[in-house]
């Protein structure tokens, strides 16, 4: 007969005090007690130019150029489109937390902590206008009304990604506005965005073009049709030899050239155009990686319900593929958000540029070139650290689901 | 079978051309041909027009006209009167000098931090994650920048320069390392070396023949220490028989308001290099770690009871399924390595690029360089897709 144990009790707990954990973890063979003390060395010696550098550094100079950090030379007087209009980030953030749960609640506190501490310390020490002080105290309520309509039922993922695309329409209407002489929304040029919101826009302009032309030329490399195949592997693996930084340089200085002489391309259009071109052709790459995890059977099988090839790709093929590519995709969103950091080497005012140009432009921040790039890799770390957080609860719900 | 495929596709088994499949398939593959070379003939008409108004030549013989501009270091001879493509191949090799030496730093202090996430020591494993999480989450350049700017103010002095005993010394005058001198007789020398491993390969063979027919370990003459010494034995004759030494330590030495000696190293190109492997092996670093995390416990367990000691265990069992599984990820950041070099532009480290870039200022044949530039960076690309190629060959698993 089996026996079939009905209860179990669970491995009994153990209760570790800290001398046996520090003996455990830290000092148990010898050579491990000699790597910490090593350590222990190590973090000293650091602590010990840290913080003196970080008690006596010149932090004025990202306090008092905040502004032109978040907005570069937006004029002042306009400012108020650029707040309104990014209001939609906390929206989007709330209602997609809102939407898909604990997957995206790491980057809704961080945003809603930055916004908090940001607020705070500008009532007590910043200069900054009363717009950025009010904005950072709305937008965590902002993100806290987004998740209250994200968590209603008639709400769709989908509907997260149609507020993504009319968010980001609109916002940049809005900080270009109408003509020279309008009186309600004047014209302002590219040349003047700058700072923190050029390196979101260009982030996520990049992320909404960079993923379908990832898809199609992944489409067009699995082809079966040699045209489509020849072009795709020719884009591919052209774009994806060359660095960016020489595309950039490519685009900028040869596009007056090959366009008729009347144009004059917009600077940060054409920076915008390389970092698709680049990512895209690595998207590509990602995307047929899932493609050729699609078994050949559900193909065949699709085809032998009559199904047209158009829908056998559409759906069958795709959201198989595009499921399996998740992490990669997110992964190479991430590249794409740090790549926007290369346009300050041809003169953009994105984050990095604005950074650069307070350290060169102005005297008395010749000497404060560590804080004003600490501060710059510390937003681009907030960023990007939610960014990989969400990637990360996207892999754990897969794999929860798979089983 | 049909000798007019052209007619039969047609009008095939009645079906009307515009639902013909194959026809389709013609069609669409025109169009988009069509769509291409419309905006290729767009854009090359564009250059025509503007070459012509411009006065611009387009010829690529230009490249083969004096350069006239000055690269600051190079590994080939070079001066300003060699021919633009010369400059750009002394950029090259200047490239391909970063990319090297970068490769194996890059893989020496990845695979350092790699492992030492994996370290049982809790405060190790904790730093390693702080390193890599702290690099990995901020671009190159932001890095790049901070470390350039930072590394450049903050180094010393000739007469402050930091020393680290045996190894060399740096100053806002550039890195210095301690580095060999060889001489004429360094030939003769590696001859007899080769001579002592030939004699030590062929004695080891011996010995396991006579092993064999003795049917025991014939200890102590066949060990280790036996073939060593022979080596030994050949290295100090080679160097005893000879009137010079075949190498001599060259330390740096200040003389002077500077360093002489030693193997010199611009900060320029300490500031690049510093930056791309410090970087570059943050992203090492987790390869390394998912390889050696990919090999299940179970293998190790297995191995350990059979009996093979630890050594073996690393040796045969985890480190040949964890390079398996990091050598085509590895070969994508060295692929990195190499495009990041471009950031040289920052500290102006004469690279393949920046070279490239002075020359378009200076000369104005812009669409000729950055031809021949992508053309170089695709060679690259091939070169290094090849390796991975070979090496996806070499390790496929032969499954039935």
């Amino acid at each position: 007969m089996v026996e079939t144990i009905t209860s179990s009790t669970p491995p009994p707990r153990e209760s570790i005090d800290p001398l046996t954990w520090l003996r455990r973890n830290l000092f148990s063979p010898w050579y491990n007690a000699v790597l910490t003390l090593l350590a222990l060395y190590l973090i000293f010696t650091l602590l010990n130019k840290a913080v003196p550098f970080l008690v006596s550094a010149q932090w004025a100079a990202v306090t008092t150029n905040l502004r032109i950090l978040l907005v570069g030379q937006y004029p002042q007087s306009e400012l108020w489109r650029v707040g309104s209009s990014f209001l939609y980030i906390p929206f989007l953030v709330g209602i997609a937390w809102g939407v898909w749960g604990a997957m995206m609640r790491p980057f809704a506190l961080i945003l809603i902590a930055v916004a908090v501490g940001t607020a705070a310390t500008s009532f007590l020490v910043v200069s900054l206008s009363l717009g950025f002080q009010l904005w950072f105290a709305v937008s965590p309520f902002v993100v806290l009304a987004g998740y209250m309509i994200g968590r209603m039922d008639f709400v769709r993922p989908r509907f997260v990604l149609i507020a993504w695309l009319v968010s980001l329409v609109t916002t940049i209407f809005l900080l270009r506005g109408l003509g020279e002489d309008s009186a309600v929304l004047p014209y302002v040029p590219t040349m003047k965005w700058g700072g923190l919101i050029v390196t979101i826009l260009i982030a996520q302009a990049g992320i909404t073009v960079v993923l379908p032309i990832g898809v199609i030329l992944a489409l067009a490399r699995q082809s079966e049709l040699w045209f489509f195949k020849a072009a795709a592997i020719a884009y591919i693996e052209i774009l994806r030899a060359t660095p960016l930084l020489c595309l950039l340089f490519l685009m900028l200085i040869l596009s007056p050239m090959f366009l008729p002489d009347i144009t004059t391309p917009d600077r940060l259009l054409l920076a915008f155009i390389a970092i698709v071109l680049n990512n895209s052709a690595y998207m590509a790459e990602n995307v047929r990686g899932g493609l050729q995890s699609v078994s050949r059977g559900q193909i065949e099988a699709a085809q032998a319900l009559g199904m047209r090839n158009l829908y056998v790709t559409l759906f069958i093929v795709l959201p198989q593929a595009l499921r399996a590519t998740i992490p990669a995709i997110v992964g190479q969103f991430i590249i794409l958000f740090k790549d926007v950091a290369i346009v300050a080497l041809v003169g953009l005012m994105d984050l990095l540029g604005a950074a650069y140009a307070i350290i060169l432009g102005q005297d008395q921040w010749r000497t404060a070139d560590p804080e004003v790039f600490l501060f710059v890799a510390a937003v681009y770390w907030v960023f990007t650290y939610g960014m990989s957080s969400v990637s990360r609860g996207v892999e754990h719900r897969m794999r929860a689901g798979a089983d | 079978m049909s000798v007019r495929p052209s007619l039969e596709i047609l009008n095939y088994h009645g079906v009307p051309v515009w639902r013909n499949v194959i026809f389709i398939r013609y069609a669409m593959q025109v169009f988009a041909a069509l769509a291409v070379a419309s905006v290729v003939g767009f854009l090359a008409v564009n250059l025509m027009n503007n070459a012509e108004q411009r006065g611009v030549n387009l010829s690529f013989r230009l490249l083969q006209t004096n350069a006239g501009f000055d690269v600051p270091y190079s590994l080939i001879p070079y001066d300003s009167s060699r021919s633009i493509l010369y400059a750009f191949l002394a950029g090259l090799s200047n490239t391909i000098r970063l990319v090297v030496i970068g490769a194996v730093l890059t893989t020496i202090v990845g695979i350092i931090i790699g492992l030492a996430r994996l370290s049982s020591n809790w405060l190790i494993s904790k730093l390693a994650t702080v390193y890599v999480e702290g690099l990995r989450n901020i671009p190159l350049i932001v890095f790049a920048f901070f470390l350039f700017y930072g590394l450049l103010t903050t180094l010393p002095q000739t007469k402050e320069a930091w020393r680290i005993p045996g190894v060399g010394v740096a100053s806002n005058r550039g890195i210095y390392t301690t580095s060999l001198d060889f001489s004429s007789s360094l030939v003769p020398w590696l001859l007899f070396v080769a001579a002592g491993l030939m004699a030590a390969y062929m004695l080891r063979r011996l010995f396991f023949r006579y092993e064999e027919r003795l049917g025991r370990l014939a200890r102590p003459l066949n060990t280790k220490y036996t073939l060593l010494l022979i080596v030994t034995a050949m290295a100090v004759l080679g160097w005893v028989v000879q009137p010079t030494a075949p190498f001599s330590i060259n330390q740096p030495v200040l003389e002077g308001v500077n360093f002489r000696g030693g193997m010199r190293f611009t900060t320029e190109f300490f500031a690049i290099l510093a930056a791309l492997t410090l970087y570059i092996a943050s992203y090492v670093a987790e390869i390394v770690r998912g390889a050696v995390q990919s090999v299940p416990g179970g293998q190790l367990e297995a191995a350990r009871a059979l009996g093979m000691s630890y050594k073996q265990v690393i040796w045969n069992i985890v480190l040949p399924q964890a390079a398996r599984i990091a050598v085509p990820p590895m070969i994508g950041q060295y692929v990195n390595l190499t495009k990041g070099s471009a950031l040289a532009i920052v500290v102006g480290y004469s690279e393949v690029f920046v070279v490239s870039r002075t020359a378009i200022e200076k000369t104005g044949l812009a669409l000729q360089i950055f031809i021949l530039l992508i053309v170089t960076y695709l060679i690259i690309g091939v070169i290094y897709s090849l390796i991975g190629n070979w090496y996806n060959r070499k390790v496929l698993i032969v499954e039935r």
